[in-house]
């Protein structure tokens, strides 16, 4: 049985340690700021529930008393993990996407407002107004 | 058991090492509070490793817990501060127009 749970736990610490060598590389090397949010969100957030989980496999195959305890502490940091990494992620990709970050693209011509602009409500509809402006000027000058 | 987990503690820290590089290196502000996010969520493992190698992990999640927690509340300030203050590349972004304007 201890056998059993330290090797389940082993191979969950590894596969851990394989994503969490994916999103590495993939904020090193990504060309974009999207995407190398994408592979910090994913990939950290799944090796570190994987790892958190060998770890609480680890700690309950002691078998004392007060184990049980601490491998649900470590069981609730993953938890929270999971709630937390997704959220912040998609909070610092929206604030990216309102400042106007630039994504990569083959001709390198994309705007950020080619893809639905800001998120701001205020500029965006001045800007609505003012192309609704200039529309009307170009229909009366012709 | 303890090999392997000095092992995996080594492995984290040396794979730590290129999101440093991106901290320094990286041209928005947000791509570096991305990676001091990712960098202080594996701290938290970190800790927890430390702990089985000194064989008191009772003590050490609870640090785990404040760190994973502080850590989620630094990004969620930081990018509710970049998000209307402050554009990300130090002055008005190339979408062609101000924001705060």
């Amino acid at each position: 049985m201890g056998e059993l749970l330290n090797i389940v736990s082993i191979i969950l610490i590894l596969s851990g340690l394989v994503f969490f060598l994916g999103a590495s590389i993939g904020i090193l090397r990504f060309p974009d700021f999207y995407t190398r949010m994408h592979a910090a969100g994913k990939g950290d957030t799944l090796s570190t529930i994987l790892i958190m989980s060998g770890m609480a496999i680890q700690v309950i195959g002691d078998f004392e008393g007060s184990s049980v305890l601490v491998a649900i502490k470590i069981l609730a940091i993953a938890v929270l993990i999971m709630l937390t990494s997704p959220t912040s992620t998609h909070l610092l990709m929206k604030a990216g996407f309102d400042d106007g970050i630039i994504p990569v693209s083959k001709d390198k011509k994309t705007k950020i407002n080619d893809l639905g602009g800001p998120f701001l409500k205020d500029s965006l509809s001045n800007e609505s107004v003012a192309k609704k402006k200039t529309a009307t000027r170009k229909r009366v000058k012709k | 058991m303890d090999f392997i987990l000095i092992c995996a503690g080594i492995a984290l820290f040396l794979m730590m090492l290129p999101i440093m590089y991106r901290i320094v290196v990286g041209p928005t502000a947000i791509d570096r509070i991305v990676a001091v996010n990712v960098i202080g969520t594996k701290t938290a493992v970190l800790l927890i490793i430390i702990g089985a190698l000194f064989h008191n992990v009772a003590m050490f999640v609870d640090f785990a817990i404040a760190y994973a927690a502080l850590n989620f509340l630094g990004s969620l300030a930081a990018a509710r501060y970049f998000n209307r203050t402050r554009p990300a590349y130090g002055q008005v972004p190339q979408g062609g127009r101000d924001l705060d304007g």
